[in-house]
C-alpha cells in the first residue's frame, strides 16, 4: 500500500524532527498488528502487550537509523521479531523453529501457537466485530460503501477512487469519512467506549 | 491534492466533525500540512480523538480481515509515556554526570590550590628563614661598625707565636666574628631594604673567606717553622696575600 507508506514517511519525518506527537499515530497505526505478530512468539497476554511496548520505543530510539529502504511497518515488524525472541530467550524459553513473515504476520490470529491470549470469549468478540462492521458496510449506501472499500480493501488513493467513481477527490474524502463514522456509531458500544 | 469541484452538497457540520474528518483523511496519508497538525495535536491532548483514531484503524483491519484478538487493547498511551519518562531519565542521567564531572574536576582544582598554598607556605617558609638570618647578619654588622677596636680572638690568643699572622684589614677581619655575635644579640630592626641585605651578604661572604685565609696562612706559618721545605706555601701564601 503505497499511500500508506507515503504518510507513514512522513510521519518518520515528522518524529526525526523532534514531533513525539508523530509516532503515537504510528503505534495506533501498527500497535494491533505488532500485538498479533508479537502473539505469535510470546504466550501470555499481559507479556505480548509488555514486549509490544518493549518494541515500540526500542522502534522509537533506533529510528534515527530508519534510511526508509524498506516501509516502516517492515522495519518495525523485524525489531518486534527480534524483541519477542530476546524475550523467550531471557525467560529460558524455546526459540520457535522458523520465524513469522512480515507477510503472515497479519493473519497470524488463525495460525498462531497463542493459547493464553486465544480463549473463546476473544475469539467471539472478534468475530462479533468484524460481523458487525461486514454487516454496517453492506447497509451503507453505494457511494459509501465503494469508497471506503476502495480505500481499505484496495488501498486505493483518494485521486484514484475519484478517477473510479468519477467524483471530486473532496468528495471522496467525504464518503470515505462518514462511512467510517456510520460504522463507528455501531462498534463503539461492542468496544466499550460509549456513544 | 488536487480537488474537482464537489457535486455534492457539503453538508454543514461542526468543528468536531471537522477534526473526525481530518483524522480519517489523515490516517490516510491525505492530509494537508495544517489538518496534520491539528490532528497531532488533537490525538495527544484529546482521549477521544486519539480513541477514535483507533476505532477508524480497526474498522481497515476489519475491511481486510485482520483483526485479532488484541482489538480492544490500546497500548499507545503507555509507550508514549515510557518514551516520556525514558528521555526524563536520559535527561537526569546527563545531568548527574555533568554535575559529577564538574564535581570532580572542582576537586582537582580544590587539590591544585592546596598544593599551591602548600607551597607558598613552604616558600614563605624558607623565605621568612633566609630573612630571618639576614636581619641578624645586618644587626650585627650594624652592630660592628661603631666598635673597629674589637680583636679577633684568632689574633689575640696564639701569643706563644714568633712572628703572629697580621691580617691586613682589622676592621674588615672583625665583620665575620661580629656578625656570629650579632646572631645572638640581635636587636631586630623593623625594616631592611634589598640593598643593605644584598650589601649584608657580601659582608659576610668577605669575612668569612678572610677567616679561612687567616687560618690556612697560620696553619702553613707554623709548618714551616717545623719542616724547612715548606717555608715554599708559607711564601706562597704571603704573596698571594699581598697581592
Amino acid at each position: 500500500m503505497a499511500e500508506n507508506q507515503d504518510s507513514d514517511q512522513e510521519l518518520v519525518a515528522r518524529v526525526k524532527q523532534g514531533d513525539k506527537r508523530a509516532y503515537d499515530v504510528l503505534v495506533i497505526k501498527y500497535q494491533h498488528r505488532i500485538l498479533g505478530l508479537v502473539g505469535g512468539y510470546v504466550n501470555d497476554f499481559q507479556e505480548v502487550q509488555d514486549v509490544t511496548q518493549e518494541a515500540f520505543i526500542k522502534a522509537y530510539r533506533a529510528l534515527e537509523k530508519f534510511r526508509g529502504d524498506s516501509s516502516f511497518y517492515t522495519w518495525l515488524y523485524r525489531i518486534a521479531v527480534n524483541t519477542a525472541k530476546n524475550h523467550l530467550v531471557s525467560k529460558g524459553r524455546r526459540l520457535p523453529e522458523s520465524d513469522i513473515d512480515v507477510h503472515d504476520a497479519d493473519f497470524l490470529e488463525t495460525a498462531t501457537t497463542l493459547r493464553v491470549v486465544d480463549t473463546p470469549e476473544r475469539n467471539l468478540y472478534c468475530d462479533e466485530i468484524e460481523q458487525v462492521i461486514h454487516d454496517v458496510i453492506q447497509r451503507l449506501p453505494d457511494e459509501l460503501r465503494t469508497a471506503v472499500m476502495l480505500r481499505e480493501f484496495d488501498g486505493l488513493s483518494y485521486e484514484e477512487i475519484a478517477d473510479v467513481m468519477d467524483c471530486p477527490v473532496g468528495t471522496v474524502r467525504s464518503r470515505i469519512f462518514r462511512a467510517r463514522e456510520a460504522i463507528d456509531r455501531e462498534i463503539r458500544p461492542l468496544l466499550g467506549q460509549g456513544g | 491534492m488536487s480537488e474537482k469541484a464537489s457535486s455534492e452538497k457539503a453538508p454543514q457540520i461542526s468543528g468536531r466533525e471537522r477534526l473526525n474528518e481530518s483524522l480519517s483523511v489523515s490516517l490516510d496519508g491525505q492530509s494537508n500540512e495544517l489538518e496534520l497538525r491539528r490532528v497531532l495535536d488533537g490525538i495527544s491532548k484529546d482521549d477521544e480523538l486519539r480513541t477514535l483514531a483507533g476505532r477508524y484503524q480497526l474498522i481497515g483491519d476489519a475491511v481486510r480481515g485482520k483483526v485479532n484478538k488484541f482489538a480492544n487493547v490500546d497500548i499507545s498511551k503507555g509507550v508514549m509515556a515510557a518514551i516520556e519518562q525514558d528521555e526524563v531519565d536520559a535527561a537526569v542521567a546527563k545531568e548527574t554526570s555533568g554535575s559529577v564531572h564538574s564535581a570532580a574536576n572542582g576537586s582537582v582544582a580544590n587539590s591544585k590550590s592546596n598544593n599551591v598554598i602548600e607551597g607558598l607556605w613552604a616558600s614563605l617558609g624558607k623565605v621568612a628563614m633566609a630573612a630571618s638570618v639576614a636581619v641578624a647578619i645586618v644587626v650585627g654588622v650594624r652592630n660592628s661598625n661603631p666598635a673597629p677596636d674589637v680583636q679577633l680572638m684568632a689574633v689575640n690568643e696564639p701569643a706563644t707565636l714568633a712572628q703572629p699572622v697580621q691580617l691586613a684589614q682589622s676592621g674588615q677581619n672583625n665583620y665575620g666574628v661580629s656578625g656570629i655575635r650579632a646572631g645572638y644579640n640581635a636587636k631586630l630592626h623593623d625594616s631592611i631594604t634589598p640593598e643593605q641585605l644584598a650589601y649584608a651578604q657580601s659582608i659576610a661572604d668577605r669575612a668569612t673567606r678572610e677567616r679561612f685565609h687567616a687560618y690556612a696562612l697560620q696553619h702553613a706559618e707554623l709548618s714551616a717553622m717545623g719542616n724547612g721545605q715548606s717555608i715554599l706555601s708559607f711564601a706562597r701564601l704571603t704573596s698571594f696575600d699581598n697581592q
